[in-house]
């Protein structure tokens, strides 16, 4: 039957396929057992808060999730590892509208610094991401994702975790990017506008020019009679940049922001103003008061402009 | 006798075939393994179970973001207003021109703004000085402010700093 190798082939083709046939099973039957949840795929659904959210089999939803100093957020829907909410976790939820940028005034105030802001690409739409988030009596690390959907108010998601267990943040930034908004109607485009903050640019900028130049000119010149008259040149500047800003059309997302920056400059136009007025009083208690008005609503302007930061631009 | 060792047999009694059977024996488990890995692999990526795993999606696409945009006024010189206290003091404040505002345009420090009592005597001298502080009570406590020019202070965070007695000097930085 064997008399010769080549009379062996037909065993040796057949132990070959045998062992590719095994082989290919082996790894077919193998695949679906990787840890799928460790790379972020999402096998359930949560809905809440406007948002329906794909998460991997791993997490589950918390009942409860450590609360964000000074962050309101309103139908909050938590995940976590595990359903463990006190090592990492995700929580969402709507803030509060009519804020002049992204992130609510009261939870700006905490903050230690600014934040590091990125404009994100989700699956369906944008997101600001603020990282590097520093606030007292809170040692998670917090990354902190904004949608703004239009008429309504933003919607937030909070990846935290803590330090020794921060892998869960990439899962974390998963179910973010594959979020899916419930019943919005559309999403604003976060892209910084190059052109809209060159024009801004150039208008806060020559704004600021000429503020130099009188206050310049104002130190120089301290008798009250020549501060009321540079007072009252400062505070018809300012009307200036105030008029040019109203007609300064802004991108949606950027909007509420330009607006705290009209009001600041109105704010600081009243402020010379008074200046003005005060170099005509009597007393030194007037000049005080309209010099620490105007102090007062210069810092405002500053507040104001740093506001565009949170909005995904750079300090030029 | 199994097939297989029949031929086992067969192939030791043939003489020639031997050292080549031998290297190919031996070299036979290796090609196995080789065909096994790699039979392995295949059936792995057809999986249906590997597809959602090369879609799912890398770290989030940052968009570009190269607006920039001035965030902070620049520091302008602090705003310095000469101004002059009017003193209701009957017996100097007419015989003075204490209506002129004083030289000395640069802020001193706080503490300098307000006369210790022992400088009084020596302010004395200055007509316009005197006239100022003739209705600032004469307190025992050198470094207490004097009532009337210092309560204006406050204006610009604290940066507002009357100067000396007539000639009244507002500072505030911007």
């Amino acid at each position: 039957m064997f008399n010769s190798p080549r009379s062996l082939f037909p065993l040796v083709a057949a132990v070959l396929v045998a062992v590719a046939i095994f082989g290919y099973t082996a790894g077919y039957r193998r695949a679906p057992a990787m840890p799928s949840a460790a790379h972020g795929e999402t096998t359930r659904t949560v809905a809440g808060a406007s948002i329906l959210l794909e998460y991997p089999a791993g997490w589950q939803p918390s009942a409860a999730a450590p609360a964000i100093p000074g962050l309101p957020i309103a139908r909050q829907l938590a995940l976590a590892p595990g359903g463990d909410s006190a090592r990492a976790g995700l929580l969402g939820g709507q803030l509060p509208g009519g804020e002049p940028s992204p992130l609510p005034d009261r939870f700006l105030t905490l903050m230690r610094g600014m934040p590091h802001t990125e404009v994100v690409k989700l699956i369906d739409g944008q997101a600001y991401r603020y990282s590097r988030l520093s606030l007292p009596g809170y040692d998670r690390i917090l990354d902190l994702y904004v949608i703004l959907y239009a008429g309504k108010n933003p919607t937030a998601l909070a990846c935290y975790a803590a330090k020794a267990f921060s892998g869960y943040l990439s899962q974390c930034e998963q179910i973010v990017a594959r979020l899916t908004p419930i019943g919005q109607s559309s999403t604003y485009d976060l892209t910084p506008d190059t052109a809209y903050a060159r024009r801004l640019g150039a208008l806060i900028e020559g704004l600021n020019g000429e503020r130099l130049k009188l206050r310049r000119e104002m130190r120089a010149r301290a008798t009250p009679a020549a501060v009321g008259s540079l007072a009252t040149a400062l505070a018809d500047r300012f009307a200036v940049a105030a008029a040019s800003l109203a007609v300064l059309e802004s991108p949606p997302a950027a909007g509420s922001t330009q607006a705290a920056l009209a009001s600041s400059i109105v704010r600081a136009r009243d402020a010379y103003r008074a200046l003005a007025a005060a170099s005509t009083a009597e007393g030194p208690a007037d000049y005080g008061a309209a010099l620490k008005q105007v102090n007062a609503a210069e810092a405002d302007v500053d507040t104001a402009l740093e506001g565009f930061a949170l909005l995904g631009y750079s300090q030029a | 006798m199994s097939t297989v060792r029949i031929a086992w047999h067969r192939i030791h009694t043939g003489g020639g075939y031997v050292g080549r059977d031998r290297r190919g024996l031996i070299l036979a488990p290796f090609v196995c393994v080789a065909l096994f890995a790699c039979c392995f692999a295949i059936g792995r990526a057809a999986s249906p179970g590997s597809g959602p795993r090369a879609e799912a999606p890398p770290s989030l696409q940052v968009a570009f973001a190269g607006a920039a945009i001035p965030f902070r006024l620049s520091g302008a010189p602090p705003i310095q207003v000469q101004t002059v206290v009017r003193t209701s003091a009957p017996t100097h404040a007419g015989s003075h021109p204490a209506a002129a505002p004083s030289a000395g345009a640069t802020a001193p420090a706080p503490t300098e703004a307000a006369p210790a009592p022992s400088e009084a005597a020596s302010g004395a001298q200055d007509p316009v000085r005197e006239a100022s502080r003739a209705p600032a009570p004469v307190s025992p406590q050198p470094p207490a402010p004097t009532p009337a020019p210092a309560s204006a202070r406050g204006g610009g965070e604290g940066q507002s700093q009357p100067h000396t007695s007539a000639g009244t000097s507002f500072d505030s930085s911007g």
